[in-house]
């Protein structure tokens, strides 16, 4: 049995600007970019008034214009009003297993409950799961097998908005990026803020609704094996997997209330109320048959295998909606008015597999293996349906040599591995990726006699050739273990080649209509390795240590794509040529920020970045073709115009490191995760502050070029239309390098002298953190996992648990 | 036990036997849920599911926006094209594989359509729309790029044609007439089809619209063959005109008729509307209301100053015309459309929940709602229910009857053909819903400010271009006006960058006036800013970079840009 109780928070935890800073801030960005003071002298002297004042005066004033609208003057930092520092989860878990001498078993029960995050709304995630496997020798040759499980969650959200992004909705409850902190929460008379105009997240966790999700995933597998000669087994088994996930919608209309009291208005996003069921019906089954066949002849040691394997996944889903609850609060299908939705999905995909396998050793010394596999999948059309991958590799156990001997009492174990393959991929978009559909909308925005009509379109262009990506791989490996197993490591070097990878096609000119086909069309070419290494020691009977260290690293290269004119760009997205590594970041050189006007009228030409006037404090590129003009050239790699190669996206040095002891009933373990090497691109308003007058800056975006503040971070801050700073570039490249103590452990077992009292075999107490401390070079409200701030963030979290074994 | 053994084993192989004897065809797996191509085109109902597709073509409701790019309105921030701040794009820009996604769409039924055998008119109905809308397409992209490529058959991934050069925009224009005259004959008439179809007259109407632009276009940029597009332009017209059953709204009240014409709640039983975009409560609803309201933009002065005064002379020409100190009593004194346009004290506002109706006393400066103090109020309900954000139900013009009598106004006129008697059927009768009196051939004055075109024109030709702007100010037409009349040089004048004038009497009246002045008293909206420099370039939009990168037969791109 085990349980455990933890105190989860968010790894970051992004701090709002307060309200005057705001203001002024924006007043700055405001005439930079070729305005006004955003808020007027009297709209600041009221932000000022209640920031230093709270408690005498009011966080709202009645608009000038508009005398039944109110101005807010708040402070309010909103991502602290709306989500909890701490939560609680605790997860417990009850196994038992056993066995005879003709029959096994092992069961569990789980449960799991994580608190919500939200602080204006109950939100809960619960996971229920049952396990239970039994294995019985019905007679001497023939073994049956039973396999359960069975996970049911339930998921309670508040609806937020009446978006089918989901990232909208939880943005509309959870954070979103255009909330001022100006904005009180409530206004003067009690009612909630917002006047239709702003979305006010409090309110929407609390009136806007729910979503509750329930789930319901069972795994029955069943198998027999079968031994009708001493060394000849056969495996049948087969799984059935059904997962249904049902989920209501219920959105809710609210009222906003304006500064005239009889003036109310609808909040836009969640009306009309409405009631929307989805149910998700998928079915997952796998067929295995294999047989093999162990047989020694003196020191030659053969294995033979075969079999055959089938998968089939499909999916079904529908969904009902109606709008216009009779009631606000009740959320049913018929106790409703409003227009009728509904649609249906359904697809499925299934794959094959027939497979063999020679196994051949010498003495345990020398090893071969031999695999082929002839694979097919129905998402490929017939002609291109099978391909056969086999693969082939051989060992050496060097430390079994007899000119080994002399070296044996250090080196207790080393082996190498040689080995060649291939295998097969079936990654395309899609389940019926060859096969051209028409799209249909029934709810076109445009009606015709009263109703929405309905059309049917073109989809996109499909290649009729599409087939598997093929994925060679070579591997030169060692493993070791010396000095009585303490010191024990093993090293892989590998190139892998991936073959008729499915991308994009070439570009294609854009009046084609439609972008370019999927197709087989790109090869890649990955080279890397792996350490692990580890040394593991008993001191004493009662102190025993092992540390252990990971290591890899890998770089990639693409190596045949049709872009002849090696375009560096599709539209925004980077493209593929032939000698492209992948991950690779073109960007301007930064030389600095303009310090004054004669530094930007002695500078080179940068109209083509942008038209306008470029001022002291914006980006100053540096003119690596010295042409006198600062461009994008043609966008290819032989004319990029004045960009280059700046750096890498993808993580080099990737590692870990664990270390464990013993000393005593005490154990202790912890373990560390980081990636050397990595830059990252980060863009949008999170990162440079204000993109429009709709954003709210974080912290980091203070740091920007005025005439005081010449050595800023960030050059003079302008919205995103009036300005060519925010241009890929190596001053704004961000290491995304780090290291973070990825999980602690202390833990303490009672001492079997008093457990065995009681007849408990065993009873552990620990205490445990996950993601405590993270060193990085990225600025505060970014995670170096996830980089991307909103929705749920990775949590850091202490945990006390216990373990009693029977 | 020996027995057992082989009679499971047996059956084990066996079952293995026969999975694998049924093996392929498992994994012959088809959609199951959308459309395949080969499955469709059996019947017309299939054709005109498919035609419906392109009424996503037809713009909406535009907010306040639609003259946005233009001498006439004065954002409260500076718009990039106009003041010559955008650079040729690396992508996108207007040539994005998106944007031909539709003439795509057009090729694709024309290449398949042959294949369903039904009824022959319903078939060409079908045929009709499709063609009109690929008219359509094109008409954007040569108003946007002038040459552009011609193409009506399917496109391949491995088609040559993809790589071909640009056709001139005469070709273009050629058979672009070719599918508007295939869909006029085809089209049904309003009275056979169902409210909010694409009918004949609204085919035509967008005729006359087309062939003037491309008619104009030709004239003023110099480039000949324009005389026949004039008389394509003025017979389209004269055919709604005389066949249409259509007429200039009126209820008789000529001091709000022309505002009240705009937030109709239902425009399908309006005898001036061609084609309605028909909005219905929880069905489809739109946002002018609540977008006029928080407009950040206003009328510029320069567009103020084209209307005439209410005895039909302009301002430098009306005997005794002196402007007054309050904005209100200088609306009574011209052309009613403005009253009707612009707030004012007499302009309802809002009804609020008790009844009463709120009236703004002062132009509004504050520039979240109007830069200029000009607040134009056209798509603007007082209904307090219709400024609920995106929930306004009222119709909005898709083609305007009052649109087809000025294009048949100017297209005469610059045949050398409007006579009283074309102007007593078009410009007068837009008068007389105001009550204004008539326009006369000979047009009897010349106007100080007339406005600089860059070239002079003769009176009647600036007269209507004036009854034009006033009429359609705020739809959307004045930017291709710009352009086709090539009047870049409107954009320089300095009151298209300025508000309203402000005399000392009405600043006394503000408790706040916090806005900056000219000497000459308008109100500044850029205060960094005086002047706008025009470059001829801006008349085409260049194609981006990575187009021309892949195929470089569509260079050179257009004028001015590199």
């Amino acid at each position: 049995m085990s349980a455990n109780w933890a105190v989860n928070s968010p790894t970051r935890k992004p701090e709002y600007l307060d309200s005057w800073t705001f203001a002024n801030f924006h007043n700055l960005t405001n005439r930079n970019s070729g305005g006004n003071d955003y808020y007027d002298k009297n709209y600041m002297e009221h932000i000022y008034a209640y920031y230093t004042d709270p408690k005498h005066n009011l966080p709202v004033f009645i608009d000038p214009s508009n005398p039944n609208k109110y101005l807010y003057c708040g402070n309010t930092d909103w991502i602290d009003e709306t989500v909890k520092d701490r939560t609680l989860m605790q997860q417990y878990t009850v196994s038992v297993n056993g066995r005879s001498d003709k029959a096994s078993y092992y069961g569990s029960i789980g449960f799991l409950d994580q608190g919500g995050t939200l602080k204006h709304y109950n939100d809960k995630y619960r996971r229920f799961n049952v396990n239970l496997n039994l294995t019985s020798d019905v007679t001497n040759w023939l073994q049956l097998r039973l396999k359960t499980v069975y996970n049911n969650a339930y998921r309670d959200a508040p609806y937020g908005s009446n978006s089918d992004d989901e990232t909208a909705q939880l943005n509309a409850a959870f954070y979103g990026a255009d909330l001022r902190p100006m904005m009180p929460v409530y206004h003067p008379d009690g009612y909630f803020s917002g006047q239709g105009s702003w979305t006010n997240m409090v309110a929407t966790q609390a009136l806007s609704g729910e979503r509750k999700n329930k789930e319901n995933d069972l795994w029955l597998t069943g198998g027999l094996k079968l031994t009708p000669l001493k060394n000849w087994t056969v495996n049948v088994d087969y799984t059935f997997n059904m997962y249904i996930l049902s989920k209501k919608q219920h959105g809710k209309e609210i009222l906003e209330h304006t500064a005239n009291p009889d003036i109310v208005t609808v909040f836009p996003h969640t009306t009309p109320s409405r009631v929307k069921f989805t149910t998700d019906d998928n079915y997952y089954q796998t067929f295995n048959a294999f047989t093999d066949y162990v047989r020694a002849f003196g020191r030659h040691n053969v294995k033979v295998l075969a079999g055959y394997n089938f998968e089939k996944k499909s999916y079904r889903w529908f969904n009902a909606e109606r709008e216009n609850l009779i009631s606000n609060d009740l959320a049913a299908l018929g106790q409703a008015y409003g227009e009728k939705y509904n649609g249906s999905g359904q697809h499925s995909w299934a794959t094959m597999g027939y497979f063999a396998r020679i196994n051949y050793n010498y003495a345990e010394r020398y090893l071969l293996e031999l695999n082929g596999r002839y694979d097919g999948s129905s998402k490929f059309p017939k002609d291109n349906r099978f391909v056969f991958f086999p693969s082939v590799s051989a060992a050496w156990r060097i430390s079994q040599e007899s000119f080994f001997e002399p070296l044996g009492k250090t080196i207790d174990e080393l082996k190498l591995r040689i080995s060649y393959g291939m295998l097969g991929n079936q990654s395309v978009g899609g389940d019926y990726p060859y096969i051209a559909t028409l799209n249909t909308n029934g709810e076109m925005d445009y009606l015709v006699d009263g109703k929405k009509i309905a059309h049917v379109r073109p989809g996109g262009i499909v290649s009729p050739f599409l087939t598997w990506e093929t994925v060679r791989q070579t591997d030169v490996g060692v493993d070791w273990a010396m000095w009585n197993n303490r010191f024990y490591g093993t090293f892989d070097w590998y190139t892998r080649k991936t073959l008729d990878m499915v991308t994009d096609g070439t570009p294609l000119p854009a009046v084609l209509g439609t972008g370019a086909p999927q197709a087989n069309t790109a090869d890649l070419k990955t080279i890397g390795w792996e350490l692990s290494a580890g040394w593991r020691d008993r001191i004493n009977k009662d102190f025993s240590y092992e540390m252990s260290l990971v290591l890899s690293d890998y770089q990639s290269e693409i190596t045949r794509f049709n872009n002849p004119q090696k375009l560096l760009f599709n539209g925004d997205k980077a493209a593929n040529y032939t000698g492209r590594k992948w991950g690779e970041i073109w960007g301007f050189v930064t030389e600095g920020l303009f310090q004054s006007e004669e530094e930007v009228a002695s500078h080179a030409d940068q109209s083509e970045i942008y038209g306008g006037a470029w001022y002291p404090g914006d980006v100053k590129y540096k003119d690596l073709d010295n042409d006198g003009k600062i461009t994008k050239g043609k966008n290819t790699y032989d004319d990029p115009g004045d960009r280059k190669v700046i750096g890498n996206s993808e993580p080099r040095y990737s590692y870990g490191v664990r270390g464990a002891l013993q000393w005593k009933d005490f154990d202790f373990d912890l373990f560390i995760q980081g990636i050397g090497k990595k830059d990252l691109v980060l863009s949008g308003n999170q990162f440079w502050g204000f993109g429009n007058e709709w954003h709210v800056p974080f912290k980091h975006a203070l740091d920007s070029w005025t005439e005081e503040n010449r050595g800023a971070y960030f050059p003079r801050s302008t919205y995103d239309n009036v300005t060519g700073n925010r241009e890929t570039q190596t001053r704004y490249l961000q290491n995304g390098a780090y290291w973070r103590l990825k999980s602690v452990t202390l833990g303490y077992t009672l001492p079997e002298s008093l457990t065995g009292k009681w007849n408990i075999r065993n009873v552990r107490f620990y205490i445990s953190g996950q993601n405590l401390l993270t060193f990085d070079h990225l600025f505060d409200i970014y995670d170096p996992e996830t980089v991307s701030v909103g929705t749920y963030p990775l949590t850091k979290s202490v945990s006390f648990g216990l373990n009693i074994t029977l | 036990m020996e027995k057992n053994k082989i009679l499971v084993w047996t059956a084990a192989v066996a079952c293995c036997c026969m999975l694998t004897a049924s093996c392929s065809d498992m994994l012959d797996l088809y959609p199951e849920d959308s459309i395949s191509d080969p499955n469709f085109w059996n019947s017309v109902e299939d054709l005109e599911l498919y035609a419906d597709y392109f009424y996503e073509c037809l713009p909406g409701a535009k907010g306040p926006g639609a003259d946005d790019e233009s001498d006439c309105f004065v954002n409260e921030k500076p718009k990039t094209w106009i003041f010559n701040l955008e650079t040729v794009p690396t992508s996108g820009g207007g040539w994005s594989n998106n944007d031909w996604g539709k003439i795509r769409a057009c090729n694709y039924f024309m290449a398949r359509y042959g294949k369903v055998k039904g009824e022959e008119s319903r078939i060409n109905r079908t045929v009709a729309l499709v063609r009109f809308f690929r008219a359509w397409e094109y008409v954007e992209k040569v108003k946007r790029f002038g040459d552009v490529p011609w193409y009506e058959t399917e496109l391949q991934v491995g088609s040559e044609e993809l790589y071909k050069g640009r056709d001139s925009r005469k070709t273009v224009f050629t058979h672009i007439l070719e599918d508007l005259d295939f869909a006029i004959g085809h089209l049904p008439g309003p009275g056979e089809t169902k409210a909010g179809n694409m009918h004949k007259y609204a085919a035509l109407a967008f005729k006359s619209r087309a062939c003037l632009y491309e008619a104009s276009f030709r004239k003023y940029h110099g480039l000949g063959d324009y005389e026949e597009l004039y008389r394509e332009a003025a017979g389209a017209a004269y055919r709604v005109m005389q066949e249409g059953g259509y007429d200039v709204w009126s209820t008789g009240n000529p001091e709000s008729d022309y505002y009240q014409l705009f937030i109709q709640e239902d425009l399908v039983s309006n005898c001036e509307c061609i084609l309605p975009r028909i909005y219905i409560t929880k069905l489809l609803m739109q946002n002018n209301t609540r977008q006029m309201e928080e407009s950040y933009t206003g009328m510029s002065r320069a567009m103020f100053e084209q209307y005439l005064c209410a005895d039909g002379l302009p301002a430098g020409v009306s005997p005794g015309y002196r402007e007054a100190a309050m904005p209100a009593d200088e609306l009574g004194k011209r052309d009613p459309r403005l009253s009707q346009t612009i707030d004012n004290p007499s302009l309802p506002f809002k009804i609020l929940s008790d009844g009463t109706t709120q009236y703004n006393e002062l132009p509004v400066i504050d520039t979240k709602y109007c830069t200029t103090g000009y607040y134009v109020m056209k798509y603007h309900s007082p209904d307090p229910e219709q400024w609920n954000l995106a929930q306004s139900t009222l119709d909005v013009f898709i083609f305007r009857y009052a649109e087809v009598l000025l294009n048949y106004a100017e297209a005469k006129a610059e045949l050398g053909e409007c006579d009283q008697e074309v102007l007593d059927v078009t410009v007068n009768r837009l008068r007389d819903r105001v009550d204004m009196p008539h326009l006369t051939e000979t047009v009897g004055f010349t106007d100080p400010a007339w406005p600089d075109y860059g070239y002079t024109l003769l009176p009647l030709l600036y007269e209507i271009r004036r009854e034009r702007a006033v009429e359609l100010v705020g739809e959307g037409f004045r930017w291709d006006d710009i352009v086709r009349w090539k009047a870049g040089k409107l954009l320089e004048a300095p009151k298209s960058l300025l508000g309203m004038k402000v005399s000392d009497e009405l600043k006394s009246k503000y408790a706040d006036f916090n806005r900056e002045l000219t000497d000459d008293n308008y109100l500044i909206v850029y205060p960094d800013r005086s002047t706008r420099v025009w470059d001829d370039k801006l008349y085409l939009h260049p194609l981006p970079i990575d187009e021309t990168t892949m195929n470089p037969n569509l260079l050179p791109n257009n004028p001015g840009w590199k």
